[in-house]
């Protein structure tokens, strides 16, 4: 039996985390490192956005207020730094859409509506996910993230090779 | 020894709070500093009851405010809200607050509820009552199909009185292998796991076996 699916670690706490601050705090200055990521934390510091971390039982971002943003996560089963960098920066990303005036359209109102503009919103976000993504992976430095390979584990695959084939990197 | 057919208790249904039961659990919740914040005019506030809990039952809030829908599930007395995290410690809390009613019936519920809220480094643990009704059985190969078929070993419940504890002899999936293994569920709900062997790998879920089938139900 792989010692990876022993059962009993559904039982047992994950590795030791940092604190919440210190993960915010970090994710914040490597988006600093791309122009993209750097416009997000810039975003933050000016409109002084609340950024939280939650226990979930599924990987998740949450934007219940404009100006409060959670990242969520299951911490037996803790995200990788690349993943959480990315997750803050797709929440962070529909934070500046609200606070642009790109609303999700009232619950009351046509599913054309909510279509159209729920779309757009969602491709905005994807698509500066990628960005931000190939910024920091032609950086040396952040190599160890691997955040396309990241990307790809989101489940936005089809979307980065899009993404790489309109830019010319594929 | 029970043993137990591929059938599954019936599961509670939801039932949803009106607007003023609602704001009540809304405003309860929203006192506590750790507290998820939920949109008062979009959230749908719904609880249903456990049968192995005789004062906490299951409360779920959807924001309907965000696109996709944001859900959270608390156990709760009426009084206190135990957020479900995707880890044990909040059912273990539960447990110890409000003692279980375990017997051999509702034994394999609790278990199923445990599994459908607490995953491990490697995802989810599903319980196979049946392999024929096992998720996601079409998008394996014949071979595969075939495998599980031939491995799997029916769902046995015994009550060890030396130890106090319910041994449920099941096959299992989790981290994409089949495998047998005994749960040890305690009288004070606390679950581990003995005699471990895989039975089958590769053995790959595309989504979570909870999905569809139990966790909304």
């Amino acid at each position: 039996m792989p010692a990876s699916t022993d059962l009993n670690d559904v039982l047992q706490p994950g590795q030791p985390l940092p604190a919440d601050s210190v993960m915010i705090a970090k994710a914040l200055e490597i988006l600093s490192a791309s122009p993209h990521g750097q416009q997000l934390a810039n975003f933050v510091e000016k409109k002084n956005i609340v950024i939280k971390i939650a226990g979930t039982p599924e990987p998740v971002g949450y934007l219940p207020d404009k100006k409060l943003v959670y990242v969520g996560f299951n911490r037996n089963n803790a995200i990788s730094p690349g993943r959480f960098i990315l997750m803050l920066a797709a929440i962070l990303r529909e934070a500046q859409q609200e606070a642009a005036g790109i609303k999700h359209p009232d619950l009351r109102a046509p599913l054309e509506e909510h279509k159209k503009v729920s779309m757009a919103k969602h491709e905005d976000k994807i698509w500066y996910i990628c960005t931000i993504a190939c910024e920091l992976h032609d950086q040396v430095a952040f190599s160890d993230y691997k955040f396309l390979d990241e990307l790809r584990k989101m489940g936005h695959s089809e979307a980065l090779d899009l993404y790489l084939r309109q830019e010319g990197k594929s | 020894m029970i043993a137990v057919e591929g059938v599954k208790m019936a599961q509670p249904q939801w039932i949803r709070m009106n607007r003023e039961q609602a704001g009540r659990v809304l405003n309860q919740l929203s006192s506590r500093d750790d507290a998820l914040v939920f949109s008062r005019d979009a959230t749908e506030v719904a609880w249903r009851s456990l049968a192995f809990f005789s004062n906490y039952r299951l409360c779920r809030l959807t924001n309907y405010a965000t696109m996709p829908t944001f859900t959270m599930t608390y156990l709760t007395d009426g009084t206190e809200y135990i957020a479900l995290d995707g880890t044990a410690n909040p059912i273990y809390t539960a447990d110890e607050k409000d003692p279980l009613l375990l017997t051999e019936e509702n034994v394999l519920p609790y278990i199923e509820f445990f599994f459908s809220h607490v995953q491990g480094s490697e995802g989810e643990v599903f319980l196979i009552r049946d392999p024929g009704k096992m998720p996601f059985l079409d998008s394996f190969t014949d071979a595969q199909q075939q495998g599980v078929m031939q491995n799997f070993k029916p769902v046995g419940v015994t009550f060890d009185a030396h130890r106090g504890a319910y041994r449920i002899e099941a096959t299992l999936h989790y981290g994409g292998v089949l495998m047998s293994a005994a749960i040890i569920v305690m009288k004070d709900g606390k679950i581990s796991f003995e005699d471990q062997h895989l039975l089958l790998s590769g053995i790959h879920f595309p989504d979570s076996p909870y999905g569809r089938n139990w966790i909304e139900g």
